[in-house]
């Protein structure tokens, strides 16, 4: 079912998709049981499809069966594993642990040896060099940038094998660094590796055509809070962007100390539209995550979970569960609350705090329902589950904290704003009368709506007020969640991005702010109403983000082509300052609503159009069109504020 | 004292050095047929009605107090080569107040610059004289045939307040900006007297463009008649530009 809905976004009908699947009917094959994991690596078959430096394969057709929730979003310490062998992960004793470690271990070893075998036989260009690579990954170190890279490949095609989901790439210059290579040679290992990770794509691919997870993380700090960059750091963004593919996208780390130079890369980097890098703010990030619990040199060697939510470098938290929707006190002070007795905004407010815990009880009380899938392979490479024995899915690892990720924020104070507006001070209507109409969706009450619709739209504005509104919601969010310990032993933390600003759109009634029933919310820290980007960015950095708030929190902005490749300087200032007054992560789509419109109008002649999504980067045309309709009505908002 | 403004832009970038606010003055003396403005022809405010049926106002009455606490926002943003341009409309018709805005923005480091047309009394530029790091200055219709009739003005007020800018001020303070406009500005005789004025005065630096079609939307709110006027082409503004460079010896750039 699932490789069929996958097949299907790209078919180019259901029954192309369907055709494709049932051609391999024979070889789909779900292992269950005991040693299921070890039955996977015995019977997958590879192929050499792309390759000529490396091998990288992946058996689509045969899987783990997952009977709870399989850890995603994760990234392995692929340092430690260029640095020793993989025997080096055996252990000692006769525990439980030990013995499920030694077995899968046996079994990747077993498979290691098969694909060494495997490409002895092949064609592929390069495969006496790989088959050593192969032979030495038992009990050597990799020696040079061509071993390492085949040695992250093969890791991160297992955890593919194992039914794993968005499986990240980490600090990939980091892991790299004191592998000498010349650069025209590195350059060409970089693009084959880049491209075979773009491989499997279609199948790779989670809630949406691009969605797979690949983030390269580069640049930040050394675990000691040194500023690290190498010659990796420049040479990775430069194929990554010439090689015009949406996948692998790259987050990069940036701090105070960098120089202009620097700068000025990123923003010809953004400006060639290939949706990459999202820029992370390592001055406000690891203070953040510092004083939420983190060690420091936990937090200076950190990555994120497939976008932007920051976790500890070698630890397997899950970060990006569910998404708390800021409007659902609304529906919930409809259902339970008699509407005629709120006459004041003061009343209002009280409400809306009082069904904001009870709905945050009720994500709580979910959270600890979750059955996370034991996961051998991710215990087996993490230190701190190793050292108390028990597996990552448990609580193993040194970090256990959730991460839940929050929509319609801008919504909803935008919501509040019109209500005080139109209820309370220039008293137009009561509160049950303007919810009457809201619930309606506006039906038959065109009126209502224009006014809901066209008021002022506080979200965006650099005023203290605002700001301080959002930083009320925020902090009142973390006080609701402070006595939650998940089951894993772990706390709980919260942004402003998420994913699901259209997913969980569908079908949501109506809201204040004159969004009508299905309309998607808010995309993450947003402007839509022509707002200028320093205006947005003042906001954005007047927003505390502290406590358990940080877990991704991105400005997401608009930008026309021809003003940015001609303002380079003035983009340069505009993103420097924005960071250093403390703005936190920051992504934007370089390009024009004329050119959307005409790539939706026109899908063929924009084959390779590269947008940025909720954060990662797509092929416009294969987007679902309510995204293309989105992203045209931003790009067309966004415009309107220059014209 | 106040400021008539139509609107207060920031993030702009298309109105001097770096990251600036720009101000737009509303109300202007003279008519430039090709104005893309229009809501900063008249001082007066004007209510219009928007497509969807609301009523709105082009114009508004700030204090100094409000436009420099607008202006501050950004003062992070501006860096050393940044900060505000008054344009408009006419900004030097309120220069006035503009002065007392000016001082006090220079009180914070902050870079202040004027686009003006010169079409204002003599002394208004006078009050801005000890503020201003850059002026943009427009060469329009300097054919003294067609200039008065074309702009609805007198070129002398022009000419006179030309020379006195540039008497008071360095010329590398001074950018000309010449909007080229098929059958008004974009003429042989209009390009040779712009020419001779260049190479008079040697300002630092000159732009040319040609204007855009966008202000219809903006006319028909407030129901003036719009003239289209057919583009210059690439080809014709390289042109110009090389002839003005070689007959003025000065640096011109094509903006778009
Ligand atoms: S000087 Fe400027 S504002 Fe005045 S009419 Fe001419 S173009 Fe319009």
């Amino acid at each position: 079912m699932i490789l069929f809905y996958k097949e299907n976004r790209v078919a180019k009908t259901p029954v192309d998709a369907l055709k494709r699947v049932l051609s391999h009917f024979r070889e789909i094959k779900v292992y269950g049981g005991s040693c299921s994991r070890e039955k996977v690596l015995e019977k997958a078959r590879f192929d050499a499809d792309g390759c000529h430096t490396f091998i990288y394969t992946w058996d689509v057709y045969k899987t783990v069966k997952i009977r709870g929730r399989i850890l995603g979003n994760c990234t392995i310490d692929y340092r430690k594993i260029l640095n020793c062998g993989l025997s080096h992960y055996y252990m000692d004793g006769e525990d439980e642990f030990a013995k499920t470690n030694n077995s899968l271990l046996d079994a990747i070893l077993t498979y290691v040896g098969r694909l060494a075998d495997f490409v002895r036989e092949s064609e592929i260009a390069n495969r006496d060099n790989i088959v050593s690579y192969l032979v030495r990954f038992k009990d050597e170190p990799a020696q040079n940038l061509e071993e390492a890279l085949q040695r992250i490949l093969v890791i991160n095609q297992i955890q593919w094998q194992m039914g794993h989901i968005l499986v990240g790439l980490g600090r990939l210059d980091y892991c790299l660094d004191g592998y000498v290579e010349e650069e025209t040679k590195a350059k060409r290992l970089l693009t084959e590796f880049f491209s075979l990770l773009h491989k499997y794509y279609t199948i790779k691919s989670n809630a949406l055509m691009g969605d797979t997870g690949q983030i390269v993380i580069l640049g930040g700090r050394t675990e000691e809070g040194e500023c690290f960059t190498n010659n990796y750091t420049q040479l990775m963004i430069e194929t990554i962007q010439e090689l015009q593919i949406p996948d692998p996208k790259v987050l990069l780390r940036v701090n105070r100390d960098m120089e202009d130079a620097a700068w000025t890369d990123i923003i010809h980097v953004m400006s060639s539209n290939t949706g990459s890098p999202l820029i992370s703010n390592d001055d406000e990030i690891i203070e953040h995550m510092v004083s939420f619990g983190y060690e420091r040199e936990d937090a200076n060697n950190y990555i994120t979970s497939a976008c932007w939510e920051p976790i500890a470098g070698n630890c397997y938290e899950q970060n990006n569960i569910i998404s708390l929707n800021y409007l659902e006190p609304f529906e919930r002070i409809s259902k339970r609350h008699d509407l005629q007795k709120i006459d004041t905004f003061d009343r209002l407010m009280k409400l809306y705090y009082e069904e904001l815990k009870g709905y945050i009880e009720s994500i709580t009380g979910y959270l600890d329902t979750l059955k996370w899938e034991k996961d051998p392979l991710y215990s087996m490479f993490d230190e701190n589950a190793r050292r108390c024995r028990r597996d990552v899915s448990t609580g193993g690892s040194k970090y256990n904290n959730y991460g839940i990720l929050t929509v319609a924020m801008a919504n909803a104070v935008n919501s509040l704003n019109n209500i005080r507006e139109l209820v309370f001070e220039k008293k137009l209507y009561t509160y049950e009368e303007l919810d009457s109409c809201r619930r309606a969706n506006f039906k038959n009450h065109e009126a209502e709506y224009l006014l809901l619709k066209n008021a002022d739209k506080k979200w965006g504005h650099d005023e203290d007020e605002v700001c301080s509104f959002v930083n009320q919601i925020t902090e009142k969010t973390q006080i609701f969640l402070d006595a939650y310990e998940n089951p894993l032993g772990g706390g709980v933390k919260f942004g402003l991005s998420s994913p699901h600003y259209i997913m969980n759109s569908v079908d949501y009634p109506a809201s204040f702010d004159g969004r009508r029933k299905g309309e998607p919310f808010s995309v993450h820290i947003s402007s839509g109403e022509g707002i200028a980007y320093t205006e947005l960015m003042n906001f954005a950095s007047k927003l505390d983000y502290s406590g358990k708030r940080f877990n991704g929190n991105v400005v997401d902005f608009m930008v026309m082509p021809a003003l940015v490749k001609q303002n380079i300087a003035q983009f340069v200032q505009l993103i420097k300052v924005s960071l250093l007054q403390g703005c936190c992560q920051l992504q934007a789509n370089v390009i024009d609503a004329a050119t959307l419109i005409l790539a939706k109008n026109n899908p063929n002649d924009f084959p390779n159009l590269i947008v940025r999504v909720w954060g990662f980067n797509a092929y416009f045309n294969e987007l679902p069109e309510e995204y293309k309709d989105y992203l045209i009505e931003r790009a067309r908002q966004n415009e309107a504020a220059f014209n | 004292m106040k400021l008539r403004l139509t609107s207060i832009q920031r993030f702009s970038v298309h109105d001097g050095p770096g990251i600036r606010t720009t101000l737009f003055a509303k109300g202007c003396s003279i008519r430039c047929p090709w104005c893309a403005n229009p809501e900063n022809l008249s001082h007066e405010i004007q209510k219009y009605c928007t497509e969807s049926g609301v009523w709105k106002q082009y114009g508004e009455d700030y204090s100094i107090e409000q436009v420099f606490d607008i202006c501050m926002k950004d003062k992070n943003f501006y860096g050393a080569d940044g900060g505000i341009t008054a344009s408009g409309g006419e900004a030097l018709l309120q220069a006035k107040p503009l002065a007392e805005l000016f001082k006090r923005l220079k009180e914070e480091q902050i870079g202040c610059c004027l686009e003006t047309s010169l079409y204002a009394p003599e002394k208004n530029l006078e009050l801005l004289r000890n503020y201003l790091d850059y002026i943009y200055v427009d060469m329009k219709v300097l054919d003294e045939e067609r200039a008065d009739d074309i702009l609805n003005a007198p070129l002398q007020l022009y000419e006179k307040n030309l020379k006195y800018l540039f008497s008071a001020f360095p010329r590398e303070k001074i950018c000309i900006r010449i909007p080229l406009v098929d059958e008004m500005t974009f003429t042989e005789k209009n390009i040779n007297v712009i020419s001779e004025h260049l190479k008079n005065f040697q300002p630092s630096k000159c732009e040319i463009f040609s204007v855009h079609n966008l202000g219809s939307a903006k006319y028909a709110t407030l129901n003036l008649a719009y003239h289209k006027f057919r583009k210059i082409t690439e080809e014709e503004l390289l042109k110009v530009k090389g002839y003005l460079q070689k007959q003025s010896g000065n640096t011109c750039f094509v903006i778009h």
